[in-house]
């Protein structure tokens, strides 16, 4: 070991360690090619250093089971305090997947809209295809919500099955399910126009929840999601063609756009107009969280102008089920019984 | 902060979508348990302070009044409930109880490295198991740590001079 030896120990461990700045590469490296000690050092270190970065990938092997935990434990302390806002019931009601089910009656005559009453130059009118859907009473859909989560794979998170009237209201039946957690849940909502009341009720716990919209409030939200309404606004935005296609067997225009104030914020939307009937076959939301991490609902299986009657929206709570929180945070409310 | 979070996750959060702070525990998770590795030295008071950091953080999201600070906000968490748990673990040892967690994780191969890390001092352990466990970047902790890149180049390389002599040293005692 000469007298550079020490002064080479620093850059030595810093070469090894990854973090030696270029300018001194050269000139450790010529030192450890003529000092057989600093070699020997060298080599220790880079045992050392392969033995850390096997420990803590080791270690990272477990990482998706403590987060699981820890997932886990976020649910429990929740639980254990129904009345947070944390309530699993409440939180999964309120999560972006649930609200685009739930808002699915104006969000689907938004999104058409937001492409109707334009000209495409490219086959399918929008215009037509607005008034088509304005003659439209009552229509059924299903949907279907994905979720992908930055180091996992895309994984289904809810299921919806929908029918929705001018004149009766919406009801909805959900599958949730956390992808993270494994746990999940099914909800009903009837959301009542005449009674200006959503019920939300919930099978697997034996429990449902009422609000009641006062008249504010309602007026705001039918302000804020009247479809005319959001299609004025959102007629300012470019859309463009995606040209033909074929969806479940039916030729298809496609349309694609930004919707920047959806039910989940700003989100990418595709649309596919059935070029005959001029009816949305197919309606694609994807909304981008950063980091590769997405949400995406894929609306389908449309039957437009199905009959409807009220018997359909009227809630069905078997006699052995109790009242809840309120689940549904769809608009602000009071409760009926609060009066 | 590396990585971009949509605000609108935050704000998912803040309205309380437990989906969305699963998304916040994916992306932090091992930063935090990378930080409470190095301040504790130990794998399941790391694991049990992360828990705990990451509860606390989905119970007091609402404060948080600038989404772009959650990475900075959790950290500090983290850190503060560190500190109180190596303080109970002070009064356990000054109470002369016997603890039961220091010596009692043994995981084969890693024995003599989990033992000569956790004699290293908190100021290199820290820089040291961030540096390891969490993508091998000293820009990225200098900013976690908010200090100098040159000042946590420095604190990995004494760390892993300091492991080197304790790893030699417990070489030649046996």
């Amino acid at each position: 070991m000469n007298s550079d030896c020490e002064r080479m120990k620093d850059r030595i461990a810093d070469l090894v360690t990854g973090i030696l700045s270029e300018a001194h590469i050269q000139e450790v490296e010529q030192h450890l090619s003529e000092c057989n000690a600093c070699r020997d050092y060298a080599q220790a270190l880079k045992n050392e250093d392969a033995l850390l970065t096997k420990y803590a990938a080791d270690m990272d092997t477990d990482m998706t089971s403590r987060q699981e935990r820890l997932l886990q434990a976020v649910d429990r302390s929740c639980q254990s305090r129904r009345i947070r806002t944390f309530s699993i019931r409440r939180t999964i009601m309120k999560s972006p997947i649930t609200r685009i089910a739930a808002a699915a009656v104006i969000f689907i005559a938004c999104l058409t809209g937001l492409l109707l009453l334009r000209s495409t130059g490219s086959g399918v009118a929008l215009a037509d295809v607005m008034e088509r859907i304005e003659q439209v009473t009552a229509c059924k859909c299903r949907m279907d919500a994905t979720i992908k989560i930055q180091g996992m794979d895309e994984k289904p998170v809810s299921q919806a099955t929908m029918l929705t009237s001018d004149a009766f209201g919406a009801k909805m039946t959900i599958d949730i399910n956390n992808p993270l957690t494994g746990q999940g849940t099914t909800q009903v909502i009837y959301v009542s126009l005449p009674e200006n009341t959503i019920t939300t009720v919930v099978p697997n716990e034996k429990i449902y929840s009422e609000l009641e919209f006062d008249e504010a409030s309602f007026d705001s939200w039918r302000q804020q999601s009247d479809p005319r309404t959001v299609i004025k606004r959102i007629l300012e935005f470019e859309h463009t063609s995606l040209g033909r296609s074929t969806v479940d067997g039916i030729e298809v225009e496609g349309f694609r756009t930004t919707d920047p104030d959806g039910p989940m914020g700003q989100a990418e939307v595709k649309i596919w107009i059935d070029v005959e009937t001029k009816f949305p076959v197919r309606l694609e939301v994807r909304k981008n969280a950063g980091n590769d991490t997405y949400v995406c609902a894929t609306f389908h299986d449309f039957q437009w102008d199905v009959p409807a009657d009220a018997t359909q929206f009227e809630p069905v709570i078997p006699d052995d089920y109790t009242p809840g929180q309120p689940m549904m945070q769809m608009m602000p409310g009071k409760r009926p019984d609060s009066k | 902060m590396d990585d971009y979070v949509d605000k609108s996750v935050i704000r998912a959060c803040q309205k309380g979508d437990k989906m969305a702070y699963a998304v916040l525990v994916k992306m932090y998770y091992k930063r935090v348990f990378s930080l409470c590795l190095g301040v504790l030295g130990n794998i399941h008071d790391a694991e049990d302070a992360t828990q705990e950091a990451m509860l606390k953080g989905c119970l007091k999201i609402k404060k948080l009044n600038e989404p772009r600070r959650f990475e900075p906000w959790i950290l500090q968490i983290a850190r503060n409930l560190c500190i109180d748990f190596l303080r109970r673990q002070k009064r356990t040892r000054e109470s002369g109880v016997k603890e039961s967690t220091q010596y009692e994780q043994r995981t084969g191969d890693y024995d003599d490295l989990q033992q000569a890390i956790r004699q290293l001092p908190q100021e290199l352990r820290v820089p040291l198991t961030m540096f390891y466990f969490d993508g091998r970047n000293a820009k990225t902790i200098a900013g976690r740590l908010n200090i100098s890149h040159s000042g946590a180049c420095k604190r990995i390389r004494r760390a892993r001079q300091q492991l080197h002599e304790l790893l030699t040293e417990r070489t030649y005692d046996e």
